[in-house]
């Protein structure tokens, strides 16, 4: 692994040396030789930065502008044209035609000195970012040490996501600033639910291997123990109040339970003896549900024929996935089946009032295209929502919904819906090498792509995540 | 992968040069272009762990239609076998000879998790610790009686799986050492899955029978085997040894959607999460 990494880092810097692409010849006041400025990519806490270098005497100098805007310092020039860079504490000064920096007001010297070419100043880059407290390596700028890939996430607020990733025998979650990529861990845990985040975004709540219930305060990291009820808890969502969590109850996810906070106490909305309920949504007054049901096929087998003969037959006639909506006040044990269609179903969200829901409906042919539909809470009327392009995801962010769909030959397009009126709006496109769209109530977007977490921040995507 | 990412981007770099590279980072075949029909049927066992599973994969990969049926392990291989599933689950090794069952030629196994099993009693009733000899008189029908093994004086109900049960050959083989079940009597029955069996002994007064740990509720009493209980722990530390590997059978090599599919439930996300919420065991913790 090593070998391949080090032929890897070796390419970038082989590519760099060649590229001279977009050449300027620039004198400057001190010298009045003509420098070449060369457009070279760096990889910049993750992301591929391009940068102004040159070559000097056969060293390569690099933009103390660009190199500092890549990594997020602040820079200003003194009237005596001393270059001042800011970044977290640390204060670097240095000056064109300089051997010398002075970092916190410690001098140290270059091997090479700073040159100032088209107004601008280059510098050797390995010195410049390590004098920041970063690391340079063939190209390779790491000012931020960013965490190693991203599984699964979600927006906790627009400035912060939180992130899973698997770890030895369980999972670690961590808090990770969208801005800059820096994080801290939240919790390590073995056999625990994934952590769900609180209508406020102030706390996660998740359910252990036992069925035990936990919430954790995200501005004290405090974990408090809610419920020792020893029962299986799949899916749990908050209550919009913040005072329970409803959640699906069993190993076969049969009946809708909801636990109070408060003292713990657990109650059983829907026990109708269905099994395998599945995407559960709540509404905001915690009174309505809609869920999916998974029938599954049924199967003739003569147990006491010869195995050898393989006397099996598998039906699955009306198996696909349906949808149904229950409003819990009414207490009869009797849901509302919503959809009887043969597509495939995936994705579910219920209307903040309760009174439809939305559904990626894929079609039951080969194509398997999809298309968001929504539906009323009495199954009546069903409304093709967004047809237009074949749908992978369907994500809620505020009150708007946004879809994952197909769009170019190597990209997928990102659409908003307002699904009051049912009209659509292009946000942007991207890889197709997405995994998982993440869209926050403040609509921030972003995206899992190869296994990293990127934001898309001013049109453009930052990853944040290694 | 981390430097195949590297190593792409590099090469992607030496090939356009740096002033004009996008963005984005490499191509790769994105999770949700993956289509396909997956069918899985066989053990009722494992069951809840393949439907979390599907769910999950599901939302991941929203072209692949998943189906999954449980009518007794051994339909499984047999219906892969017939060419009308692709994933067999089976609470046995299927491509090899198991006593009741030859091996399914030409069938790989794929461990999907590990199920411990426990013989289970009405909550009626007060023997709850019983040895294997104990355990070997009951299922044959030789000891009759609760108070024959320090319970109350009343008749034992044996409820036995059908043949064919990964959870039934595994009980046989590891629990009563091989020794043979009673087949008929007044106070015998047979059940054809597991939720029939999670039916039947909640229900029976006197009743015993066996299922996988995570079938078992707070209406029944699992019963410790020698003084050592079914816990994950004791099957992790060696003490309880009525367990087995769920597996998923596969006609030859898995490709497309099924190889995928069996990726996601053997990954370590899945392993050390959902699949220990629903009191599964990760086939890594076995050592």
């Amino acid at each position: 692994m090593q070998m391949k990494k080090a032929m890897a880092i070796s390419m970038i810097t082989a590519a760099i040396s060649a590229a001279a692409v977009t050449p300027v010849f620039a004198q400057t006041a001190a010298d009045q030789h003509a420098v070449q400025i060369n457009r070279s990519t760096f990889l910049v806490n993750a992301n591929q930065v391009s940068i102004r270098t040159i070559m000097d005497g056969g060293v390569m100098l690099a933009s103390v502008r660009d190199m500092t805007n890549a990594i997020g310092a602040t820079l200003h020039i003194n009237r005596d044209h001393t270059v001042v860079v800011k970044l977290e504490g640390k204060t670097l000064k240095l000056k064109a035609s300089s051997k010398t920096i002075v970092l916190n007001g410690v001098s140290s010297s270059l091997k090479h000195q700073a040159k100032e070419v088209a107004y601008s100043t280059f510098i050797e880059p390995a010195a410049f970012i390590q004098a920041l407290g970063g690391t340079y390596d063939n190209s390779m700028i790491s000012t931020v040490q960013l965490l190693a890939g991203a599984e699964h996430a979600v927006w906790v607020n627009s400035s912060q996501l939180l992130v899973s990733n698997s770890a030895g025998e369980g999972r670690e979650d961590y808090l990770v600033h969208a801005a800059n990529g820096k994080y801290e861990l939240l919790l390590t845990s073995t056999g625990a639910s994934d952590l769900v985040l609180s209508p406020d975004g102030k706390s996660v709540a998740y359910s252990d291997a036992n069925g035990a219930v936990f919430t954790i305060d995200l501005s004290t990291k405090k974990s408090t123990q809610i419920s020792t009820d020893n029962s299986i808890k799949n899916e749990l969502q908050w209550s919009k109040d913040g005072s329970s969590l409803f959640y699906l109850q069993g190993d076969k996810s049969s009946v809708i339970a909801k636990l109070s906070l408060v003292d713990g106490k657990v109650s059983k909305l829907l026990e109708d003896k269905v099994d395998y309920k599945a995407n559960l949504e709540v509404s905001a007054d915690g009174t309505k549900v809609a869920y999916y049901v998974f029938k599954q096929p049924k199967v003739t087998a003569d147990s006491s024929k010869d195995v050898e003969l393989d006397d099996v037959a598998i039906d699955a006639t009306g198996t696909e996935p349906q949808i149904f909506f229950y409003n819990t006040t009414a207490a009869d044990n009797k849901p509302v089946q919503l959809t009887k269609d043969t597509a495939d179903k995936v994705f579910l969200h219920l209307a903040a009032d309760g009174s439809k829901v939305s559904y990626v409906s894929v079609s039951a042919d080969d194509a398997s295209i999809g298309q968001l539909v929504s539906v009323d809470n009495a199954g009546k009327a069903s409304t093709p929502l967004f047809a237009d392009k074949d749908v992978y995801q369907l994500v809620q962010g505020g009150s708007k919904l946004y879809l994952l769909t197909a769009d170019g030959s190597s990209t997928n397009a990102i659409y908003e819906i307002d699904s009051a009126t049912g009209t659509s709006k292009l946000v942007h496109t991207v890889s197709d090498s997405v995994s998982e769209l993440l869209v926050s109530g403040n609509s921030d977007i972003a995206a899992l792509i190869d296994g990293q977490l990127a934001v898309l921040s001013n049109g453009k995507w930052k990853n944040i995540t290694n | 992968m981390k430097w195949f990412k590297q190593l792409t981007i590099a090469a992607l770099i030496a090939v356009i040069g740096f002033s004009s590279v996008p963005a984005s980072t490499p191509t790769a075949t994105a999770a949700s272009k993956l289509s396909g029909k997956i069918v899985i049927n066989g053990s009722s066992a494992l069951l809840p762990l393949t439907l979390q599973a599907a769910n999950e994969f599901k939302k991941l990969n929203p072209k692949v239609k998943i189906s999954a049926s449980a009518a007794g392990s051994v339909t499984g291989p047999q219906a892969v076998r017939k060419g009308i599933a692709n994933i067999g689950a089976v609470d046995w090794d299927a491509s090899k000879d198991v006593p009741g069952f030859k091996k399914f030629d030409g069938q790989v196994a794929h461990k999907v998790a590990v199920i411990p099993f426990a013989a289970v009693v009405n909550k009626n009733v007060t023997a709850t610790d019983l040895t294997t000899k104990e355990l070997q008189g009951i299922f044959s029908g030789k000891i009759k009686n609760w108070k024959e093994v320090g319970g109350k004086d009343a008749e034992i109900i044996v409820v036995n799986r059908t043949f064919g049960s990964g959870t039934r050959v595994n009980f046989q083989d590891k629990a009563l050492d091989g020794t043979s079940f009673m087949t008929k009597g007044d106070n015998y029955k047979e059940v054809k899955t597991s939720g029939d069996m999670k039916s039947a002994i909640e229900t029976t007064p006197n009743a015993i029978g066996y299922m996988d740990l995570a079938y078992v509720t707070d209406k029944m009493s699992a019963v410790k085997i020698n003084g050592v209980a079914p816990t994950e722990a004791n099957v992790i530390n060696g003490k309880y040894k009525v367990w087995g590997y769920g597996y998923y059978m596969t006609k030859g090599q898995p490709t497309g959607a099924t190889k995928e599919f069996i990726k996601y439930v053997q990954s370590t996300k899945f392993q050390n999460g959902s699949l220990k919420k629903l009191k599964f065991i990760p086939i890594s913790a076995i050592k």
